[in-house]
Parts: C-alpha cells; structure tokens; sequence
C-alpha cells in the first residue's frame, strides 16, 4: 500500500459554543492515496467543505490532525501553509473566483508570479495550461466576456498552473449546466489520469460523484459510506472504451 | 409601494461603522465653517464694539485720523453750532504695564469734572460712582481709575501705584477708581486707563491738545444737517464723521481677510463632500442588487432615489449634530489666534474677542452639512435608481468598462478656462469677490482632473511598481485600476486638501520672502531701535521725538535716523504713509533705496527735502502711478498733492515714501516707531547696542535688534499672520486620513472573497498585506501629484491676484520647496497611516469565512 499523502486523524470541528454549537466534524479519519480522485458527498452541513478546509489548512481543527506530504498542518506557521498551499495544492471553486480586473492569462499567471518564476517560465506555464484546459484565443479577455464553464476552465488552469500535487475542488460543477459541468469533469478526471494529480472534489451531484476512484459519504460529520468506484463506471473511461 | 424614512433608518444604523466615516468628514466641514464664522463673527464684533465704546452715545466724532493731535481750542466753536447739544475732548492713546507683559492699556482722557461728558461713555454714571475723592483725584496728575478686571489679575487696589510705558517713557501712576467690567472696560478685558483731560494732554499729547471731540446732537435736531455745519467750522485736514460710517469703515478692510479665511472654510467642506461622494456612492452600490429587485418589482425611480436621499439627509443630520458642537469648540479655542492674526494684517491691537453660537450660525451649519450631504449623495442616488433593472440584478454595481472616461479631460480644461476668464474681468472690474469664485472653479477643475489622473497616473505607476515591487505592486495598481472612481474620489480629496495647504504654503512663503528681501534691501542699518511693546500688530508703540537726540548722544552713533508709519485713505483703499528722516534719503548706512524702473532726476534728494515721495511697486502697479504724476491725499492740514519721484521696492506693502520733516508738518505727528542707527566706523555695533540699551533703554524701554534680528523678527511675525495655516493643514490631514482609510477599507470589503481566494490559492498574510498597503502608496503619490498641480495654479492665482487685489500687496512668487516636500511626506506618511488598519484587516481575513461572502 502506497502511503497516503492526506493523512487526516480523528479530527473534530466545532463551530459555535455552548448550546449553539454545531459539531462539524465528529472524530473524522480519511486517508488518501497519491494520485486518487475522491469524491465527498453529503447532505448540507454533513461537513463536505470544512473537511475540504481543514485539508487546504485554511482552517484549524479542534481535535485530531491532519498532514499532508508528511507536513503536520497543525504544526506549520501561516507562511508554511500558505507556501504549501501556493506549491503543492491547487484549488478550484464553485463560484470560480477569477479577479474582474485581469485578464484569463493573467488570471492563471498570478500564482506563478508570486511563486517566484522567471517572466518566461510564468509565459510559458500560464500557455501551458490554457492549452490543457482548451481556453486558447481568450487570454486576452476579462472573466466577465466568458462563459461559466469557460470561466471554470480558466479557474482550473489557475489551480494546475503551478504544477500542484493536490487539486481541491469545492462543488466545482455547481455553477454550471450539465453538459459544461461534465466537460469540467472530463477534465478533472484527465487531470488525475495525466498528471497523477490527487483531486478531492466535494459534489452533490451523484453522476459527478462517479468520476471519482472513491466515493466518501459524510453525514453529521462522519464518513458514513467509503465506496470505490469500479473502473469501468468512471465516465470518461467508459466513454472511452465505447470509441474504442 | 412607498418605503418610508425608517427603511433609511435601518439601512444607516445597519451599514452605521462604514458611513462613520462620511459623518466624521460632514462634521470636519461643519465643524470648520462654524468655527470660521464663529471667530469672524467673534473678532469683527469685538472691533466695532471698540468703536462703538470709544465714541459712547456720541452722534457724531471729530478727528484729524488715527490718534493725532490738534487743539482742544476747537471744543468751543463745535459747541456753538446750532443743533450741537455737547461737545466732549478726548484724549485717546496706548500705554504698556512696565511689567514685560507686553499688554496693551487704552488710555482716555475725558474732562472728569463735567457729569455730562462722563455719562457719554461710563454708564454708571458720574465720575464720583467709580472714584472715591474726585478733588484729590484732579488735583493729582498722577490720578488714574483702571479697569476692574485687569487690577484684579495684578493685585493692585485703590491707592496701589503702576508703572506704565507711554511714548515720553516710563511713568508712575496712581490708583483712585476701578471700572466695573461695563461698556468699553468690559470690550477691552479691562484693559483701559481713564484719566482726567488735562493729566492726559500732558502724559500722552502735548499743552492743550487733544485728539478727538464727540459730539452729541441737540433732540430734535438732524444728525446730518449738524454734521454738515459742523464740518465748517473746522479747519483743513480734521473731519467729522458718524462713527456707525467708521464701524462701516472696520468692516471693509477686516472684511477681505475674513472672506479669505471663510473661503477656506468652504474649501473643506467640498472635501468633505467628495469624501461624502465617494461613502454614499459605494454604500449605494453594494446595494445595486437590492435596487435592481426594488425596480423590478415595480418601484419608480423617482421613489429609490428619494429613499436613498433619505438616507443622506441622516448622514448630514448626524455630521451636523456632531460638526456644530466641535466648530464652537474650536472657534472658542482657535479665536486669539485669528485675532492675533487679523490684528497683525491690520497693524490693530488684539482684540478681547468672545464667541456666541447664535441661531443663525447653527442654522448655517446645519444647511451646509445637509446640503453637502444631500448634493454628495445626489449623483449616485440618481445613477442607481436610472440602472436598468437587468443590469442592477446582473452586475451587481460593478462598473461597465469605460463609464465616465474622458470626463475629465473636457471638464477640467473647461473649468480652467472659464476660471481665467474670471481673472481678466477682476483684473479689469477690480472684483475681489471675483477671485473667491475662481478659487472655488480651480478646486473643482482639480476634482474633474483626478479621473485623468488616475487613469494616466495608474498606467505610469503600473510599470514602476511591477518593477519596483513585483507581483504585490503590479495586484496594488490592477486594483487602484479596477477601482478608478473610487480612488479618483480619494485622490480628488488629497488634490483639494494638499493643493490648498500648498496654496497658502505658497502665499505665506512667497510673501515672507518678498516681505524680507525687500525690506531688507532698504535696511542698511547696522541697529534698530523700538519701543519693547507693540501698539498694533508688528509695529512698536510711539517713542517721543525727544528721545533721538539722546540717542544721537550715545558714544559710537554716527547717525540715527527716525521712521514713523501711518494708515491714510486713498480713494476707497487704506495705504500706508511710511515717513523717514531726510538722512535715510542719503545716508547708504541706514537705508537703501532700490528704484524700479524710471524716476525723477535726483529723486531722492527731492524725497528727502520733500519735494516729492516715492511709492512702493504695490502702490504704482495697483494704482498704475508714474513719475512725475501728482498723488492726492487728504491730511490734517488739509488735502495736499505730491509728486511721484519713483517707484520702490523697499517697501512691500502699497505705501509712500517720504521725508518725516514734510510728515511731521502736514500730520503733526512727531513720535518715531522705528530708529535706524549707523555706527561710527571702525566702532563694535555690539558695543554701541550696549550703551543704548544701558542709557536709554531703561527710560524708554526700548529694544535694540541688529538688521538680523530685525529680518527675524518680521519673519515671526509673518508666520504668526499665517497661523491659521495650522488649523487648516490640521484639518486637512484629518480629511485626508479618514478618505484614504476609508477608500481601502472599502476596497478590502468589497474584494473580501478576492482576497480570501488569494489566501486559498497561498498567499501570505504579507503579500496581502503588502497589496493593500501598495495601493494606499499609490494613491497618495498620484494625489500628490494632482495636489502639486492644484495647488501651483491656486498658489499662482492667490499670490498674483487674489492677495494683491484683498491686501494690495504685490508679491514676488517663491515656491515653498521645504514646506511642500514636509506636506507631502507627511500626507504619504498619513497614507500609509490611514492603509494600516485596512491592510491589517485583509491580512487577517478568516479565509473560509472571506470564501463564504457575497
């Protein structure tokens, strides 16, 4: 077995206190190997995304710890985690969270800038992943000139750009019609394929659940399913073993 | 539907932390308009009130000018023209507590022994009310009755003695009556001597002499007829006016400098409402998807802008209630400074000033604060409710590319223009009111230029700030780029401020620097003798013409030549009649004098026998004079005409120059304010200062400068006639700390899921931090800039025109280098100030929380 790059153990979230407090997360455990796609559902409140959270160390568990890469993210300080998450974690969202200001290339050079590459090597990736994610002949444009699923595209470029071991994604088909979600997910999977990118995706929709290698379902707080999704029923591979 | 004023209420008190900041910059503007009127109010009342004492239940008053003798002979023929019911003589002057204090006594000499004349100005009564044995009283000439409250401060009692400094020296006087704080000793802060007429004549005038006569007119009688017929009887050069003409008289000239200071006032409150402008405009569009909803369910226009003017009418009620109060305090506090200053302009006495928060002054403040209020939220109330409804649910209130472009480039250039076309009709029509509007246009074409600023600004800065400081830099002016309205408004708001300190940093310095290399051009003096006490502004008080061939006595003098100073009318202005002793007309050790451009051959000698007088380069621009041309003037020896010889610029103010033998004759004014000593050569001025000061310096209480000392202390002087700079630069970096914090703030709350994305995706709280702060930076250069440009053109306008044309002095243009570098840092230091907190605030973000908001 290989070792799990996202180790979380027994991790408890609370929110509120006294008699409002509402346990998000109750003595949670998940280990997840590199280069899985992992799919959360759950009821709303179940803790999908305070999981997801505590994984991008943008929060801080009460209980229980959770290490990435071997990194305790409870022991890092704010500029180690924020420099793990600049290098090793990408993140997409639901609401895609691309800056009006900038352009789509601009948008996904940012990181790479504040990561320190050469001009040239921000040039060169940021084209990069355009390219991987089909938004070529736009990177002028600003996110409001683009479609949903074009914007989430971009979002996406920007998460892969800096070349991250984590990909994140927050209900990323959320905002999105069925036909673009899937191409989103088409993507996502490919990613995982490609790159070995491990993807925890949090999703309500059970058809983008099966995109994953495996399935966890939370409820109030609990990892109450852990179903590994066999290969034949990941879309893209069937959609692929049908051409073939 | 109509929503009513308590939506508004609930949308105030709901979004209260983010318009704190707009009500704190009403109150600013309130504050400081009512603090204006309050001390303008204040000091211009004190000086009628001076006037109105001095002349008491008088109809009429006869003098020969400011404080001049002439013969109490007079009294008899003014009493017998018909319809004049009595006739009072006067004796009006200055003395000083020889104590160091400085404090400046008003003497009044009044025929005590007569009821009638008494009554005219105490209203107590007759003179036995407040003095305990009249007959001792007036056959001691040592007799004075002093006012309550001044003995009081000093210990002193009936039968105490005080020595006081008059222009014959030091005298002791004796206590035999205490005025109670009423009329004239309650104006004065009982600073007021009174003493009978013939002690008087003697202490301070000459045998016989006094230097006014009030006239009460028989009941029944006409005022203007008696006036008429008083006039004459009297011989050339004395007048008789009414002194409610002499109150009009006050009131214009303290009136320019007023209008000044009241223009300033209005500048603030422009800032304040751009600040306004700028709170509302975004408050109002973070509401724009609750609008789009309102309109959409069928609300009119007209109905969301009326709601969302309600709104402002709270703010301005709320700035108002806060400003009024904080304007009475500082109007309270910061009143001996403005009546210092405007004693200094006007060579007057500081007044004993009091401010009264009256009902109209209230009414003021608040029709300013909620006019400011309703005017700042009228614009993008009106944009808001004219929002499609689509595009209000759509957008969200962000701006659409390219709205409100180039509006600037055509407004401010309009404005400019029009703005000069205002100075060529003052210049022609001699408006002064004129330039107060030219002002006001200048600083609204600053605020038309800070769009173009902005935009042009942030693509220069753009590439220095990438290069200067990566990433942060590049993601601090995309920001200021995104958010070009509101950063045009703060900018704007740094223009009007910083441009109007730089514009009266300007004024003062260019008029020190004229004020001191012309004066110092004609002071040539190695020492320069002054009474120690100041009779009104920065002139001395009145030393005895005796007292200069005593000091021609002392060992080392080799000459000594003698100044005296005077306001005379001319036309409808005030200038001033600067008369030397012939010597300083030929003597290089004690004065020089620079001509400007031709003169009479041999002008100095013909000035020196006075046979013709120099004007200063004011006076000639101003009245456009030449040489050999003929000046009017009326004196006390009746009108008298001189012939130009040349123009000067050892004189800054508008004023002729000429001999004191001639001044002496006509104005019969012997006593000097200024002595100019040359030493003998080869002998230590130090030396000879010395002797002075241990000879006569004791008996006359004088003081002894070198010419440096001289320059020093005419430039403290200036800088005390410009002190209300500080309460304006004060205010104006208070406005431009609240408007840079507040545009950041809103900045950091409007991209609070941006910044919370940045996190997410990795970046330290420093970087974030650093952002914010970046754009503070930039801000505060690019209003510097806008500033800098505003402030040169105000600066240029006010020193060319607008001062000459208020005070007729004619100032030579130096830019404040120091001062506007010290102004600048400290505005880029309060920007980085006022960047803190929202910095601070964005670096702290809970980022999952910063995901969740909308």
């Amino acid at each position: 077995m290989k070792d799990g790059i996202i180790d979380v153990t027994d991790v408890v979230k609370t929110y509120g206190s006294g008699t409002r407090a509402t346990r998000a997360l109750d003595g949670l455990s998940l280990r997840i190997a590199a280069g899985e796609f992992v799919s959360l559902m759950g009821p709303s409140g179940s803790g999908k995304s305070t999981l997801l959270n505590l994984i991008a160390g943008l929060d801080v568990p009460d209980e229980g710890r959770v290490v990435l890469n071997g990194h305790d993210l409870g022991a890092l300080a704010d500029h180690a985690l924020a420099d793990l998450r600049l290098r090793t974690i990408g993140f997409v969202f639901q609401a895609f969270n691309l800056i009006p200001a900038l352009t789509v290339e601009e948008n996904v050079a940012w990181p790479l800038e504040f990561s320190g590459y050469p001009r040239a090597e921000v040039r060169r990736r940021t084209a990069e992943a355009l390219a991987r994610v089909g938004v070529v002949g736009r990177e002028r444009r600003h996110p409001a000139e683009l479609s949903g699923g074009e914007q989430q595209r971009v979002a996406i470029a920007r998460a892969v750009a800096t070349g991250p071991a984590i990909l994140l994604a927050d209900e990323p088909t959320g905002n999105l019609d069925s036909h673009t979600g899937t191409t989103i997910l088409d993507l996502l999977r490919a990613l995982n394929e490609s790159e070995n990118v491990t993807i925890v995706m949090v999703t309500h929709n059970v058809f983008a659940a099966t995109y994953g290698d495996r399935t966890l379902e939370l409820q109030d707080g609990r990892i109450v399913r852990d179903v590994r999704t066999p290969p034949k029923l990941h879309p893209l591979t069937a959609a692929d073993s049908e051409t073939r | 539907m109509r929503l009513s004023l308590a939506m508004a209420y609930r949308h105030v008190r709901a979004g209260f932390g983010r318009m704190a900041l707009s009500v704190l910059a009403v109150a600013l503007g309130v504050a400081l308009v009512v603090a204006i009127q309050l001390m303008n109010a204040a000091v211009m009342q004190s000086f009628l009130d001076t006037v109105d004492a001095v002349s008491g239940k008088a109809s009429l008053s006869i003098s020969a000018g400011e404080g001049l003798p002439f013969e109490e002979g007079l009294v008899q023929r003014v009493a017998a023209v018909p319809g004049v019911k009595l006739a009072v003589p006067l004796v009006s002057s200055v003395a000083f507590p020889d104590d160091g204090s400085g404090e400046l006594l008003t003497v009044l000499g009044v025929d005590l022994g007569q009821d009638a004349a008494v009554r005219l100005y105490h209203t107590g009564g007759s003179a036995s009310e407040v003095i305990d044995d009249l007959v001792v009283f007036l056959s001691q000439p040592d007799s004075i009755v002093l006012g309550r409250e001044f003995a009081q401060r000093r210990h002193l009692d009936l039968g105490s003695t005080i020595d006081l400094v008059t222009p014959g020296g030091v005298k002791r006087f004796t206590i035999r009556g205490l005025l109670d704080p009423q009329g004239l000793a309650r104006t004065l802060g009982g600073r007021l001597v009174v003493m009978d007429l013939f002690a008087a004549e003697r202490a301070f005038l000459g045998n016989e002499e006094v230097n006014q006569i009030d006239v009460v007119v028989a009941d029944g009688a006409s005022v203007e007829a008696v006036k008429t017929a008083v006039a004459q009887t009297l011989p050339p050069g004395l007048h008789v006016e009414e002194p409610a003409l002499r109150k009009e008289g006050v009131r214009k000239t303290i009136g320019g400098f007023q209008t000044m200071l009241t223009a300033f006032g209005y500048l603030a409150v422009l800032a304040a409402f751009v600040i306004c402008y700028s709170r509302l405009g975004a408050i109002f569009e973070a509401r724009t998807w609750e609008v789009g909803l309102l309109r959409s369910v069928g609300l009119r226009q007209s109905v969301v802008f009326a709601e969302l003017l309600k709104e402002s009418l709270l703010l301005g009620a709320a700035g108002t209630v806060v400003g009024v109060p904080l304007g009475a305090f500082i109007g309270r506090h910061g009143l001996p400074f403005v009546a210092t200053t405007t004693a200094l302009n006007y060579r007057l006495p500081v007044p004993v000033a009091a401010s009264v928060l009256s009902v109209a002054t209230v009414a003021l403040g608040a029709a300013v604060g909620l006019g400011a209020a309703l005017l700042a939220a009228a614009i993008p109330a009106l944009r808001l409710a004219r929002k499609q409804p689509v595009a209000a649910l759509t957008l969200r209130g962000r701006d659409t590319p390219g709205e409100g472009r180039a509006r600037g480039w055509l407004f401010g250039p309009a404005l400019l223009a029009v703005s000069a076309v205002l100075v060529v009709w003052q210049q022609a029509a001699r408006l002064t009111a004129l330039g107060n509007v030219t002002t006001a246009l200048v600083a609204v074409a600053a605020c038309a230029f800070a769009g173009p600023t902005v935009r042009s600004g942030g693509r220069l800065l753009s590439a220095v700030w990438e290069r200067v400081f990566g990433a942060s830099g590049q993601f601090a002016i995309a920001h200021l780029r995104q958010q070009a309205r509101r950063a045009t408004l703060t900018v704007a708001t740094l223009g009007i401020g910083l441009g109007v300190v730089l514009m009266f940093g300007m004024l003062s310095w260019s008029f020190e620097r004229t004020m001191i290399a012309q004066v110092a051009q004609r002071l040539r003096a190695d020492l320069v003798v002054t009474s120690a006490f100041v009779s009104g502004g920065y002139v001395g008080a009145p030393i005895s013409e005796a007292f200069m061939e005593e000091l021609r006595a002392v060992p080392g003098v080799a000459v000594a030549a003698g100044e005296q100073q005077r306001d005379v009318r001319y036309g409808d202005d005030s200038v001033v009649l600067d008369a030397y002793d012939a010597v300083c007309f030929a003597d290089t050790r004690v004065c020089q004098w620079i001509i400007e451009g031709e003169s009479l051959a041999d002008g100095a000698r013909l000035v020196a026998a006075g046979e013709a007088v120099f004007v200063s380069s004011s006076f000639a621009h101003r009245y456009d004079t030449h040489p050999g041309d003929l000046i009017r003037l009326a004196s006390p020896s009746g009108p008298v005409s001189f012939r130009v010889a040349g123009s000067t610029t050892g004189q800054p103010a508008p004023a002729l120059v000429m001999s004191r033998d001639l001044y002496r004759k006509l104005w019969n004014d012997a006593p000097v304010s200024w002595v100019h000593v040359g030493v003998a050569s080869g002998v230590d001025p130090a030396a000879v200062r010395r002797a002075i000061e241990e000879r006569l310096g004791r008996k006359y209480r004088l003081r002894v400068r070198s010419g440096a000392e001289l320059m020093e202390y005419f430039r403290s002087q200036v800088h005390q006639g410009f002190g209300f700079l500080y309460i304006m630069e004060v205010i104006t970096f208070l406005l431009v700390l609240i408007a840079i914090g507040d545009t950041l703030a809103t900045g950091v709350i409007d991209r609070t899921r941006e910044l919370g994305m940045m996190r997410a995706v990795g970046l330290p709280r420093s970087r974030i931090f650093a952002m914010v702060m970046l754009e503070g930076t930039a801000i505060a250069v690019l209003g510097i800039a806008l500033a800098t440009g505003a402030g040169l053109t105000l600066g240029l306008f006010w020193v060319e025109v607008q001062f000459p044309a208020i005070l007729g002095w004619n100032l030579n243009l130096h830019f404040p280098v120091a001062f506007s570098l010290t102004a600048a840092a400290l505005t880029l230091a309060l920007c980085l100030v006022g960047s803190l907190l929202p910095s601070l605030r964005a670096a702290r973000l809970s980022i999952p929380a910063a995901l969740r908001n909308e």
